[in-house]
């Protein structure tokens, strides 16, 4: 014979052992629900040949052209003790790279910087002339596209050491590898000046040197969505 | 109070700098350059003929004193016009003023033409006298074109005489001007 005590404390501990195996039971049931809320069938599909994608490079390159008489030595060739009246004519070649690019910018620098009227007058100063040609020069001549690009043009107004600014010698587009075929005229204007007992005027013209470095600058092509 | 006012300044800070940002990205744009390796040499010339004492000389001394006369030793005064200038010219302008102390008596600018002066003897191919260019009176200056040519580095002797007289000295200004058409013409050089 139990004791009642003893037989309502053993149903109260059954009691809580079902109850915490339902709970249990219940949680794992939750779980199990809830993994398999998330697991799904995927399916990928992708190229079999990996698509190319690469980015364009902008150069240009400088090279002596040989439109000239015999000397074909482009901005090599030193103006040496030009007087007024004098022209000197160079040709060289500009050569776009492997991108389309546009606006062909021409400007000056001195090297050293030296402070004279030869770069720094737009009146008495050189001035400089550029024609391009669709195809090479030939002793002097062009036989097709020839195009007037800068005429007498102070370089003074383009001396980025003081405070000229580049111009845009061929606006537009310029295809890849596309051959610029330049003529470069440059004239010291015509002046009256006396020397007296081999005294120079003040401001004079004579005796001047300095050092140009002729620079080109192109930009890329205009930036293009294409939907293919 | 403060925190607010820091989180608002915090707050603009990142909005301009994330518009700084875009705006620079929509302007950036790749760029090719190219040049000449070497600076291009360009210079220019000079023109300078001076009168100097002698050929060697190369300071110039216009003012020219005490002109002896035919009379004396050597029957006058010599000097030179130096071209130390780069070019050849064609032609020398030539002003002489006559500041003699005494008298009127005037200056005459001579040269011998195809020879050299004996300046011990005074004499020019044997003659007492060479090719008379000009003659200055006293005070007046007088000019001329001398059609001569002169080629860079060489020397032209002339001879400067007073006329006869007796006694005062007498002085001479020479001023050489030479002009950019007395050069060559302009030439168009294909290199």
């Amino acid at each position: 014979m139990q004791n009642p005590i003893h037989r309502k404390r053993k149903t109260a501990m059954s009691m809580t052992t079902r109850l915490t195996a339902v709970t249990l039971a219940g949680l794992v049931g939750l779980s199990v629900i809830s993994l398999s809320t998330n697991a799904g069938l995927d399916a990928i599909a992708f190229n079999t040949t990996p698509q190319v994608i690469n980015s364009g490079t902008v150069s240009i390159s400088l090279a002596n052209g040989d439109g000239g008489a015999t000397l074909n030595k482009g901005f090599s060739q030193t103006f040496d003790k030009m007087l007024p009246g004098d022209k000197q004519t160079v040709y060289v070649r500009l050569t776009n790279g492997t991108t389309d690019v546009q606006n062909l910018e021409l400007s000056l620098a001195e090297s050293p910087i030296v402070d004279t009227r030869l770069t720094r007058d737009a009146t008495q100063g050189l001035k400089v002339s550029v024609t391009s040609c669709a195809v090479a020069w030939v002793s002097g001549s062009c036989s097709s596209g020839q195009s007037a690009r800068l005429t007498d043009v102070a370089m003074s107004t383009i001396n980025t050491s003081t405070t000229g600014i580049a111009t845009n010698l061929i606006p537009g587009a310029i295809a890849a590898n596309e051959v610029q075929n330049l003529k470069f005229e440059i004239t010291l204007p015509d002046i009256t000046e006396v020397t007296t007992n081999g005294v120079t005027p003040a401001n004079s013209i004579q005796g001047l040197a300095t050092n140009v470095v002729w620079k080109f600058k192109v930009a890329q092509r205009t930036a293009t969505q294409i939907s293919n | 109070m403060n925190r607010r006012i820091l989180a608002c300044v915090a707050s603009l800070g990142l909005f301009v700098l994330m518009a700084s940002t875009q705006v620079s990205s929509v302007y950036s744009t790749l760029h090719a350059h190219t040049s000449n390796s070497s600076p291009q040499s360009i210079s220019t010339a000079t023109w300078r003929v001076l009168p100097v004492a002698t050929n060697t000389s190369t300071i110039a001394q216009p003012l020219i004193t005490n002109i002896k006369s035919q009379s004396d030793p050597g029957r006058g005064t010599y000097f030179s016009l130096k071209n130390l200038g780069d070019l050849a010219t064609s032609g020398i302008n030539v002003t002489l003023v006559n500041s003699g102390s005494i008298g009127n008596r005037s200056i005459s600018l001579q040269w011998c033409p195809g020879s050299i002066w004996d300046e011990i003897a005074g004499t020019c191919n044997g003659s007492n006298s060479g090719t008379t260019l000009l003659v200055a009176d006293k005070r007046t200056p007088s000019t001329f074109f001398w059609n001569q040519s002169l080629p860079t580095g060489e020397s032209l002797r002339l001879r400067l005489q007073k006329s006869a007289g007796s006694g005062g000295s007498v002085d001479a200004t020479v001023t050489i001007d030479i002009s950019r058409s007395y050069l060559r013409g302009g030439v168009n050089q294909i290199n």
